[in-house]
């Protein structure tokens, strides 16, 4: 999540970020080569640095470490020629994606995302869906908290033996959990609407997002690489 | 006294930050009630927590009932200390009312005509019989409330943790709840209640615990301690009316009371001077 901070990555446009995003997603999906991926979650490395966020960003990528294994171990489970090889491309391919959209995140405002999305023709209505969902991850990690606690203290157990138990067990504590989150949409609803929202088509804006000379070379940059990516996998020199 | 939760220098910080408890050491004695009061972020729920594993002391210790709870599992400290917390909606866990009563006992493993016998009390005491069949969810939001403290009190624990019992409920629902607390006292039951309703604290708790920023500002016996205006204005509490009654009149020289004030309508007639027989 973002972290206010004035660094250089802060600072810049989130349309020219992402292009950054543009080219992690592109070159994770082509790259079939497990090092390689790698290789792209250590290029986040110094972007982490520059937005003086790693120890962030270190720990967001030791919080999927257990998503990571399982999808290495499903890939490796349900393919029939026990292919290893692809089930660690599926895994760093996660990886690669988390990683590179863990920094853009981390250096960008839900609000600067919203209005780069308004300024790039996206609908009010759209914008604000995505930027509360956003809004809405740390409530909805604590609000888990509270409904496992109070599920634990009348004697259920969590790490009940059994996959089957397992999942019976989270499904318990998702009924009240979906249960006040769709409520709290409804009065989230309702308070937008005391608030006058949408009230006016087009409304004007206290802060306008703007492309700078910056914006443009960071922009320049990873089109480039974006570009030699797409170049090395059509001349077949990636593979 | 005989102490069933013992907590000695708790100290509690939040990941991210935010020391939610700065060295608090409490004794809570068999068969009391306890209310624990302070403002928002003072550190209540947080202290409760502790009393049945939920949360373990990153200093200090907490024995309840004998029992470290660094080293006692949740499942079995939550046999002994029922928690309800305060949100009744975070606590709703099955399709009906009946079977969210049954739900704590079948976990301890109760056989299934004590569970039937219990769970009929349950919904007897707290008004919730018509209702059986219904989906938690349906009920109001004061319902759900009753539901969710039935739900811990039906399978007896020895001690009872009400976070915030009265909120939402009407005057005649709050007495009821009252009684119940005094019935499960006489069994030799302990309660402990965090509550901002200081009406109820004083009439109904042994002891007040007041809690700021951590820590336990004071305690004693209610009126003790809600006549106590500099404490209470310091834990920004609100005292009762009667005892605000009370210290403006001592003040205006009207009655004299030094450390305790009046806290019921029928002490302040006394104090007054007007006779007992109102």
């Amino acid at each position: 999540m973002y972290l206010p901070k004035k660094t250089y990555l802060h600072r810049l446009d989130p349309r020219s970020k992402a292009f950054m995003l543009a080219f992690y997603s592109v070159a994770s999906i082509l790259i079939l080569n497990p090092l390689l991926l790698v290789l792209l979650v250590i290029s986040n490395i110094p972007l982490a640095i520059v937005a003086k966020s790693l120890g962030r960003w270190v720990k967001t990528m030791k919080s999927i470490v257990f998503f990571a294994v399982l999808i290495f171990a499903l890939n490796l489970l349900t393919s029939v020629t026990w292919n290893v090889e692809y089930a660690l491309t599926m895994a760093a391919r996660f990886v690669a994606l988390t990683s590179a959209f863990s920094i853009f995140f981390l250096t960008t405002t839900p609000e600067d995302l919203a209005l780069a999305l308004e300024a790039g023709g996206v609908s009010r209505e759209y914008s604000l869906m995505i930027t509360m969902s956003l809004r809405f991850v740390p409530t909805l990690a604590r609000d888990l908290q509270i409904v496992t606690d109070a599920y634990i203290s009348r004697g259920a157990k969590l790490d009940a033996k059994g996959l089957l138990n397992k999942i019976k067990a989270y499904t318990t504590l998702l009924t009240p959990l979906i249960v006040f989150e769709v409520r709290r949409s409804l009065m989230v609803a309702e308070a937008l609407e005391a608030r006058a929202f949408g009230a006016t088509e087009k409304p004007t804006l206290y802060k306008k997002v703007k492309m700078t000379g910056k914006d443009y070379a960071f922009s320049l940059l990873w089109l480039i690489l974006l570009i030699i990516v797409i170049v090395l996998k059509v001349t077949g020199v990636l593979y | 006294m005989e102490w069933v939760i013992e907590a000695e220098d708790v100290y509690y910080e939040y990941e991210g930050g935010g020391l939610a408890l700065d060295g608090v050491t409490l004794r809570v004695a068999k068969g009391e009630i306890l209310a624990i009061m302070g403002e928002n972020g003072a550190g209540k729920t947080t202290l409760v927590k502790h009393f049945n594993g939920l949360l373990k002391p990153q200093r200090g210790r907490v024995v309840v009932l004998g029992m470290d709870t660094r080293h006692t599992p949740v499942s079995v400290l939550a046999r002994h200390v029922g928690i309800v917390f305060q949100n009744p909606d975070f606590q709703l866990f099955a399709e009906t009312v009946e079977d969210e009563i049954k739900f704590a006992l079948r976990n301890f493993g109760f056989p299934e005509d004590v569970i039937e016998k219990r769970a009929k009390w349950a919904l007897k005491i707290f008004g919730l019989e018509k209702y059986r069949e219904r989906s938690p969810y349906a009920l109001s939001i004061g319902e759900r409330k009753r539901l969710s403290i039935a739900a811990v009190l039906s399978y007896d624990p020895d001690i009872v943790i009400l976070d915030e019992p009265t909120s939402g409920q009407d005057f005649l629902q709050k007495e009821r709840l009252a009684e119940l607390l005094y019935l499960m006292k006489q069994q030799g039951k302990t309660v402990i209640i965090v509550t901002h309703d200081v009406e109820f604290a004083v009439r109904r708790s042994d002891r007040i615990v007041v809690m700021k920023a951590g820590k336990i500002l004071g305690e004693g016996p209610p009126k003790k301690v809600l006549s106590d205006v500099r404490l209470i204005k310091e834990a920004r509490l609100k005292p009762p009316q009667i005892i605000e009654t009370a210290h403006s009149l001592t003040s205006k020289g009207v009655i004299v009371s030094k450390d305790i004030y009046p806290a019921t309508p029928y002490e302040l007639i006394r104090a007054l001077g007007l006779g007992e027989d109102i």
